[in-house]
């Protein structure tokens, strides 16, 4: 059963087709990274497989359920998550504040309306399990907003962990990150294990060469290209749609 | 059993107060496209104006000059409001607090200058005498109503649809990079839109004035019958503030005649089924690019 | 970096604030005048409603415009049953107050949540209005514009009777201090946790999985209920119920004393209550014009002052604790 799969999947704004017939197919456990110029629509696809936007047609699979019509929050119950590219944390909140409410999120206590927060120590444990395998527990009352790029992107990636997702969806996961930030941030990527599926949409072919298994090329809302490193490299149509695009 | 002319005659009224309706609902959505704001002393904005219409009219006896003083005296209103403080004030729930602190202000102040009781103005000689309807007789003016709010409901659905700052209006406030694309100064818009919005509101208010009298209750009733046709019709049309308009104008005028003892809830009864099925209104207007509403 | 240290003060000034405060509010009734333990008591009432206003506006984010509607239906209904329906029971009254603002909770908290933002703002203004119109024109059920007199303090067969001022303040302040902790406690669960994190960010929160939605509507039945018992319990306190409950002004009145007393702290609230309220009784012995006072009020805190007292008292503590260490 892939955890993730599109078929024939097209949206439609007002007569221009942002994305038109795409069907991909992620397989348990692969990097893979969805690519294109810029206006290929790969962020249109991305809410797509999110369910931040609704196929105009086509359906979308997670393990085998129909989640088309299903909201985002139920796709991330599945075992769906995601981190934004512009940076979207609870930025008036501490470290700890954003990943507790992360971590909280799949947890049965949720709605508990009369103990307070604090009393549900293994909120604190996952919390600091997590803040401290990614090296941020020193920073954790410090305000989001206060950190640098690179550690609230670091934040960012730790809260769509915090829900142990089976299907991890990145968004430019590098963006406005130096060399170094970009490299670490990679390697936390890699060091996650192969019972996480990733699916990274990315624009800096370093980044996708370094880490994606498998590519999938957009180009004007459709497909134009699948395949290995070696493959992509070597496609002329990809070559052409990227000639110009970056030297 | 209603004979056809008195049916004609309660059809007519409806139309009427439909289009003073659509002069303060026209504003309030292109308020809402634009700066996103409900202004809640649009009411006020009607009843002020209805006074000091009055007041001028009376005084020198020109009905012109009444509506030029009501209008005037309220756009100029806008124009402040907006400019010095709408424009200051961080969020959108504050600038709703903001307005409703006006609807107090401007409240109090009429009351002091006014008084409690309604004031009268009765409609200019040229529009004067009444049409004969059957047995009945409908009032010149309110024909003159009819037209006037068609004729304005034609010109703005032309700004909206047609020109370069309704293609703004449409595509609201949220599409910054467009309308920087085409070289129009963002704040300068939300005043125009503001000024305009409120000068409707005096138009409305002063030509009311020969039919509903201005009178210290009309800012809620007016802005509540406003908010009501904007569920109705939908928040972002002015086809759909017209629709709206008319259909609440019809429901009030029928339900006074047929059901006088519930209208007021018969009004509130459409609203209530049209949130329990559309409730962004009958009028649908198109899918913002990439958003989920 | 917060030190061990500053976080156990930083407990223990609300601590001591707290008891102070509610050793003052015991014992203020039995030195001033009896008038004066009215205003009190009405704060109070208008505290528990300010409060369940700010569940929405401060915690959650949303502004509703038409909270009147929850405190006008509890009014009406322990005044309906005492009035119309003879019925002398305290309990049954206050709890049909409950659970008719439970539903009406339930079925404005439907409709308006369909929506969100501007849209959201007008629904509840509009579903207020039309509770309003509807009491307004039923005059058999309801009086009408006249109200309905003739509510008399419960009798509970003990020796102090709730007629006296002074006893209904007390018997007042046992709710407050429930729903006080009541809220504190929502406030402080998981489940509050997460609306300010709505408020903040709705989208992340659904991203991380949360069904915002389900949220905002207990929220809102939550503010329903609190906003029914206050309305009832001021029933109590004036003897009487006219239409004025319902109506705009309250809700906006109510409004101002969340976010005069500052919507970010949670017992902003309750101060901004006393605040208006004692602006109100001041301006209105010495001039007719409390509205445009009111009105004037609104434009002055949401222009100059958004975060209200406490939120000024709270920069001010912050500052004052970096001071320190």
């Amino acid at each position: 059963m892939e955890p993730l799969r599109a078929e024939g999947i097209s949206k439609n704004f007002d007569g221009l087709y942002a994305v038109q017939n795409v069907s991909l197919s992620v397989r348990s456990g692969e990097r893979r990274a969805i690519i294109g110029p810029n206006g290929a629509g790969k962020t249109t696809l991305f809410n797509l497989l999110l369910g931040e936007l609704k196929p105009s047609t086509g359906r979308i699979f997670v393990f085998g359920q129909d989640v088309t019509s299903i909201p985002v929050h139920e796709r991330v119950r599945l075992g769906l998550a995601r981190t934004f590219q512009i940076m979207n944390l609870i930025t008036d909140l501490s470290v700890l504040d954003n990943v507790k409410l992360a971590v909280q999120a799949v947890m049965p206590f949720r709605f508990g309306m009369f103990r307070p927060q604090s009393a549900y120590t293994s909120l604190l444990d996952e919390a600091q399990a997590l803040l401290t395998q990614w090296g941020l527990w020193e920073k954790r009352n410090d305000r989001v907003q206060d950190l640098s790029y690179g550690q609230q992107r670091r934040v960012e990636l730790i809260m769509a962990l915090a829900s142990k997702p089976k299907i991890l969806l990145l968004d430019e996961p590098t963006s406005g990150l130096s060399q170094a930030a970009a490299a670490s941030f990679l390697d936390m990527i890699r060091g996650l294990g192969r019972d996480i599926t990733v699916v990274v949409v990315e624009h800096d072919m370093d980044v996708v060469f370094d880490l994606a298994d498998y590519i999938t090329v957009l180009h004007n809302g459709q497909v134009i290209a699948e395949g290995t490193k070696e493959e992509i490299k070597s496609n002329p149509k990809v070559r052409e749609v990227y000639l110009g695009e970056k030297g | 059993m209603p004979q056809a002319d008195q049916l004609a005659l309660v059809f007519l009224n409806g139309i009427a107060f439909g289009m003073l309706l659509f002069l303060l609902a026209a504003g309030l959505v292109l308020m809402l496209g634009v700066m996103n704001i409900i202004n809640l002393a649009h009411g006020s904005f009607f009843m002020l104006a209805g006074f000091i219409g009055v007041a001028v009219g009376v005084k020198t006896g020109n009905f012109a000059l009444g509506i030029l003083a009501g209008v005037g005296a309220i756009g100029f209103l806008g124009l402040v409001m907006e400019r010095f403080f709408l424009r200051r004030l961080p969020g959108k729930s504050e600038q709703v607090l903001f307005t409703l602190g006006c609807v107090y202000i401007i409240w109090d102040l009429a009351r002091a200058v006014w008084g409690s009781s309604p004031r009268f103005l009765s409609a200019p000689s040229i529009l004067g005498g009444s049409v004969a309807i059957g047995d009945y007789q409908f009032p010149v003016y309110r024909l003159a109503v009819i037209l006037f709010g068609s004729i304005i409901a034609i010109g703005l659905w032309f700004f909206v649809e047609r020109t370069r700052l309704g293609a703004i209006v449409r595509a609201g406030a949220d599409d910054k990079e467009m309308v920087a694309g085409i070289g129009i100064d963002i704040k300068r818009v939300f005043a125009a839109v503001f000024t305009l919005a409120a000068v409707l509101a005096g138009l409305a208010g002063v030509i009311a004035a020969p039919i509903l009298t201005a009178d210290l209750d009309m800012d809620w009733l007016i802005l509540t019958l406003a908010l009501v046709v904007m569920v109705v019709g939908g928040l972002r049309t002015i086809q759909g503030a017209l629709v709206g308009s008319l259909l609440i104008g019809l429901v009030d005028s029928l339900g006074k005649f047929f059901f006088p003892e519930l209208s007021m809830f018969l009004i509130f009864g459409v609203m209530a089924l049209i949130l329990a099925f559309r409730p962004y209104g009958i009028v649908r207007s198109h899918e913002k690019l990439g958003l989920k509403s | 970096m917060k030190s061990l240290g500053s976080r156990v003060r930083h407990l223990r000034y609300p601590v001591c604030l707290v008891a102070a405060g509610v050793i003052l509010l015991l014992v203020l009734p039995q030195v001033i005048s009896s008038y004066y333990v009215l205003l009190l008591t009405e704060i109070l009432i208008f505290g528990i409603f300010a409060l369940s206003v700010n569940m929405l506006l401060g915690y959650t984010g949303l502004v509703s415009l038409g909270q009147a509607a929850f405190w006008g239906a509890g009014g009406y209904t322990v005044a309906l049953l005492i009035v119309q329906g003879s019925v002398d029971n305290f309990w049954l009254c206050i709890i049909a107050a409950l659970l008719v603002s439970a539903v009406l909770g339930l079925v404005f908290g439907f409709l308006a949540l369909r929506t969100t933002g501007m849209y959201f703002i007008m629904l509840t203004l509009a579903l207020a209005q039309m509770l309003w119109a509807l009491v307004w024109r039923w005059r058999s059920l309801t009086g009408g514009d006249d109200g309905l007199p003739g509510i008399t303090r419960p009798d509970f067969g003990l020796p102090w009777s709730l007629a006296d001022t002074v006893n209904f303040y007390y018997f007042i302040f046992v709710f407050f201090a429930i729903a006080v902790f009541l809220l504190y406690c929502i406030t402080r669960s998981p489940f509050g946790r997460t609306l300010v994190g709505i408020r903040e960010n709705e989208s992340r929160l659904q991203a991380l999985g949360y069904n915002t939605w389900r949220y905002k509507y207990v929220c809102f039945v939550i503010a329903a209920v609190f906003g029914g018992l206050a309305g009832a319990l001021k029933v109590y306190q004036d003897g009487f119920i006219s239409p004025t409950y319902l109506s705009m002004t309250t809700s906006a009145i109510v409004v101002l004393m969340a976010m005069i007393g500052g919507t970010r702290v949670f017992a902003g609230p309750i101060l901004g209550a006393g605040a208006v309220w004692i602006i109100r009784s001041i301006v209105s012995s010495y001039t007719e014009y409390w509205t445009l006072i009111l009105g004037v009020l609104m434009v002055i805190v949401v222009m100059f002052a958004p975060q209200g007292i406490a939120g000024y008292l709270a920069r001010l503590r912050e500052r004052y604790g970096t001071v320190k260490g």
